[in-house]
């Protein structure tokens, strides 16, 4: 590096610097009168507040927003709708005390112990009912085998006596007819005997048919018994349930009854509330119509207002505008400056040839690493960061 | 003084018959208190009956002579008759016994005979073979039915025997259930055999008792079948058999009894028990075991029958011995055994004790001659029967009735054959086979004889004596010459006889040569005549006796004529 460079950069440098000072200077000038700009402006465009005056009263808006409406709601109103608004709450505490009392009402829980008794009781009902059904069907299913024999042996039994009588008769005739001893190839005995022994024969026949009659009817009867057994058993269930609904029903209705009652209750509770809101409501009317006046009253306000901000928003522009002026003048003259020294300090440079280290206009300038990437703050960036824009308006 | 004579008349003396009940003075005259070898002839008079006529020549049976043997008898002991394919046949039982020199039996053997005609006419009975028996000798008190184109002969103990006319074999021959079926049922056999010997053909079956000894049973055959009995298995051999067993045993009035005898009449069966009689009605139907079958229908307890073969058949009636004579069943049952029924009642207390003393019951027999209107009860134990005159009762209700001695015959069979009606009378005397109930000479030449005996006549005045001065007897004699002898007595004997020559007197007789001569008629002698007796002695009553000796000769006793003196008062 070259003497001319470093001539050459510490020119610029000190330029730069004195450039940057005045920049900062403009910057600051600048500031300051925005400063004062909003100061002013502030002053110019706060709100002053406003007041409504109607038959009913004097509303005023203050500086800082504070209403005062003036007037205040109808207490015999309020006191009413507050009266009737108590009534519907007793009503609906009535409402709530019926549908209390008709979610635990006595029909219903009698219903209850009658339908859960009726229930218990056809419930042994119906598990009378069906075991009978199911024994009476098992025994319908069994082998009648066994009836038959049983069935037979009975019919038998009850018929032997009067077989025994006959064949004693039938002896007895035979007898007195000396037939008694009496045999013939034809009938082993006499016709008689055959005749007895064929009775017998036919009797013991007709017995085994009934007997297999008997048994298949009994146990078609039982069968029938079982079926009747279920459907008792089923109509136990039916009535249990039909029972249970009836009673569920009842209990419905006496709800329903209670709840009717209730919602009676309610409205008319509601309806007392509802006066007593619409009173109450209607005791905030001449506030509500105040508050419309101050409406109407808030359109002038806002005339006012806008007309102030307007005034203000002019001088604003017009502050801006210069203060903007000015700043571009400053700037297009540093920019100016900064050129001619640049251009000075370029040919101080090239006149050492290869620009010795800190011949850069930006070293000249006071602004090494403006353009740097490396970590190091410069002085111009330093003062860019503590510049205060927020004071332009 | 002296007193006319009185002429007491007995016409027709001994025409009730023998009277022995009732007391001589209250009887008709008619009756007799002696009718030997009598008969009350077709003109309503007591005459002689007809001898035993020879009527077998021989006797062909086969047997061997017992060493020792002194004495050999040969009798025959029952007859029976039978038409097997339009042929009469008539069949005889003969026993021969063979005795030594002092009277005891070294040998008996027993034979079926039939009767044999050959020309002459000769009879003979010829030996019939036979199966092996069990016993033989129950052949002497065989049975022998006809049946339906057979004959049979059941005797006690042996199995019966059926004769076809040529052979004899024995009821059940073959197999059984093929050539004959046996009393049987599911359980077995009940009889192997039908051996009892009491037996009866009637109705289309036979009717028989005393199987293996059983004399409550009765045992009848199929109908029409012979060889088939009661069946009474589950499956029959043959179908339509109606054989069948009767057991009378609960059926005795009296409690108990035995059947003795088996008759049919007029569509009932008749069971002889030997104190009681069983009527069985509707007998005669296809099934007696049917619903409609025999039936009980009367009992008759306290009368019964003395024997199987004192039974016979009348036609109208059946008659039978019972131990108080010969009594009629159908009278005894339509009066209940009232005392008509009682045909020998006249002689009730004679019958009754020679029936009572006879031991062998089996030598009382029945039998009926229809052609002589005779009933003859046999006492051939005893050699006497009675003969019961089956024309007309006499006035005591009683029949007429005579007896006959010197009955040596067991048993008496009519039947009747060609046309001509035969009495055969099975001859215990030996050697003579069957006899005939005919007139000619009797079978040994021998005469019997004819005894009337009145009872004692007080002629109307009992407390006066009475003088017999004559008698005057009626007599119809014919054929030949006989002794007599007439009788009289006093206080009921005859104390006086006196003989008399019976002369003959041919009779006339139509279209018969007389002398060789060509008559039409021969002389028309009467042959009645009366015989004079002069009588003496005296008493309270009188009686008069006679009896003549016949052999070829017919005596009749017409009329009675006593000539006497009535006297003072005793």
């Amino acid at each position: 590096m070259s003497l001319f460079d470093l001539l050459a950069g510490a020119g610029s440098a000190a330029a730069g610097y004195q450039m940057a000072e005045d920049i900062r200077q403009t910057g600051r000038q600048g500031a300051a009168q925005i400063q004062e700009l909003g100061r002013e402006l502030q002053d110019q465009a706060a709100f002053r507040g406003y007041g409504v005056q109607t038959g009913l009263g004097r509303s005023t808006i203050d500086p800082t927003g504070s209403l005062d409406v003036g007037v205040g709601p109808q207490q015999a109103m309020l006191q009413a709708g507050q009266s009737m608004f108590g009534g519907a709450g007793a009503g609906f505490d009535a409402a709530g005390q019926a549908l209390q009392q008709a979610m635990t009402n006595p029909a219903y829980a009698q219903a209850l112990a009658a339908m859960q008794a009726g229930q218990a009781g056809l419930a042994g009902q119906q598990a009378g009912a069906l075991g009978a059904s199911q024994q009476a069907m098992q025994q319908a299913m069994m082998d009648t085998a066994g009836r038959e024999q049983q069935v037979f042996e009975r019919a038998m039994a009850l018929q032997e006596p009067g077989l025994q009588r006959a064949q004693a008769a039938q002896q007895a005739r035979e007898f007195a007819m000396g037939r008694g001893g009496l045999r013939g190839s034809q009938f082993g005995g006499t016709a008689e005997d055959a005749a007895m022994a064929r009775a017998r024969a036919e009797a013991t026949n007709q017995a085994a048919f009934q007997a297999m009659g008997q048994a298949q009817q009994e146990a078609l009867n039982r069968a029938n018994m079982a079926a009747q057994f279920g459907q008792l058993g089923t109509q136990a269930g039916q009535l249990q349930g039909q029972l249970g609904t009836n009673l569920g029903q009842l209990g419905l209705q006496q709800a329903q009854l209670g709840q009717r009652g209730a919602g009676m209750l309610a409205d008319i509770a509601q309806a007392g509330g509802q006066l007593g809101l619409q009173g109450y409501e209607a005791g905030f009317t001449p506030f509500e119509q105040q508050l419309e006046a101050l409406k109407l009253g808030s359109l002038a306000g806002e005339m006012a207002q806008t007309g102030q901000l307007t005034g203000a928003g002019y001088g604003a522009q017009l502050g801006l505008g210069g203060i903007q002026a000015q700043i571009n003048a400053e700037k297009a003259a540093s920019e100016l400056f900064g050129n001619l020294f640049g251009a000075g300090m370029t040919a101080i440079g090239s006149i050492g040839q290869g620009a010795p280290a800190g011949s850069s206009l930006l070293e000249m300038l006071g602004l090494p690493g403006l353009l740097s990437s490396t970590a190091e703050e410069s002085a111009g960036l330093r003062a860019l960061e503590n510049f205060d824009f927020d004071a332009i308006g | 003084m002296a007193q006319q004579q009185q002429n007491i008349t007995v016409s027709a003396p001994g025409f009730q018959g023998l009277n022995t009940e009732d007391s001589p003075l209250q009887q008709d005259p008619g009756f007799a208190l002696v009718a030997d070898n009598a008969v009350v002839d077709k003109f309503g008079r007591i005459g002689s009956r007809k001898p035993w006529t020879e009527f077998t020549t021989a006797i062909n049976v086969t047997y061997s002579a017992a060493v020792g043997v002194a004495d050999t008898q040969i009798k025959t002991h029952r007859l029976g008759h039978g038409d097997i394919n339009g042929t009469i046949y008539v069949l005889a039982t003969v026993g021969v016994y063979q005795y030594n020199a002092s009277g005891s039996l070294l040998q008996n053997d027993y034979f079926i005979c039939k009767l044999t005609t050959s020309a002459g006419p000769t009879y003979e009975l010829d030996e019939i073979s036979y199966p092996a028996l069990v016993d033989d000798s129950a052949l002497a008190d065989a049975r022998i039915v006809s049946f339906n184109d057979k004959m049979y002969v059941f005797s006690a103990g042996n199995e019966c025997l059926e004769y076809d006319g040529s052979t004899i074999a024995k009821l059940f021959t073959g197999t059984n259930d093929v050539d004959y079926i046996k009393p049987q049922d599911d359980s077995g056999t009940i009889a192997a055999v039908i051996n009892g010997d009491i037996a009866a053909a009637a109705y289309g079956r036979l009717w028989v008792s005393g199987v293996d000894g059983d004399y409550q049973t009765i045992y009848y055959s199929d109908l029409l079948i012979a060889t088939q009995w009661y069946d009474g298995r589950a499956v029959p051999a043959d179908a339509q058999n109606t054989g069948g067993i009767l057991n009378v045993n609960e059926y005795w009035p009296s409690g108990t009894d035995r059947i003795v005898g088996i008759a049919a009449h007029n569509g009932a069966l008749f069971i002889f028990g030997r104190q009681s009689i069983l009527v069985y009605n509707n007998a005669a139907v296809g099934d007696p075991a049917a619903a409609d079958g025999i039936v009980l229908a009367d009992t008759i307890s306290g009368i019964g029958c003395v024997n199987r073969d004192a039974i016979a058949n009348i036609g109208s009636d059946v008659l039978f011995v019972d131990d108080s004579g010969v009594r009629s069943l159908g009278r005894t049952i339509q009066e209940k055994s009232a005392p008509l029924g009682d045909l020998t009642s006249n002689v009730r207390r004679d019958i009754t004790d020679i029936i009572a003393l006879t031991a062998d019951k089996t030598t009382i027999s029945l039998s009926y001659w229809p052609d002589e209107n005779l009933t003859v009860v046999n006492f051939s134990n005893d050699l006497q029967a009675f003969a019961i005159e089956m024309r007309a009762p006499s006035v005591t209700g009683g029949n007429k009735v005579t007896r006959w001695t010197n009955t040596v015959w067991e048993r008496a069979m009519y039947y009747e054959i060609a046309g001509e009606a035969r009495v055969l009378l099975a001859s215990s005397a030996s050697g003579y086979g069957c006899f005939l109930y005919d007139d000619g000479l009797n079978y040994n030449d021998e005469p019997f004889e004819f005894k009337y005996e009145s009872n004692s006549f007080t002629f109307g005045q009992p407390a006066n004596s009475k003088f017999v001065k004559q008698i005057d007897f009626t007599v119809v004699s014919t054929l030949s010459n006989a002794q007599a002898y007439a009788g009289w007595g006093y206080s009921g004997r005859l104390d006086y006889t006196k003989s008399l020559t019976i002369t003959a007197q041919a009779p006339a007789l139509y279209n018969v040569a007389y002398f060789n001569q060509t008559d039409e008629y021969g002389p028309g002698l009467t042959t009645i005549k009366r015989y004079r007796v002069n009588a003496k002695g005296s008493g309270e009553s009188v009686i008069i006796g006679f009896r003549i000796e016949v052999n070829g000769n017919t005596c009749s006793l017409q009329e009675i004529n006593v000539q006497t003196l009535i006297g003072r008062i005793i």
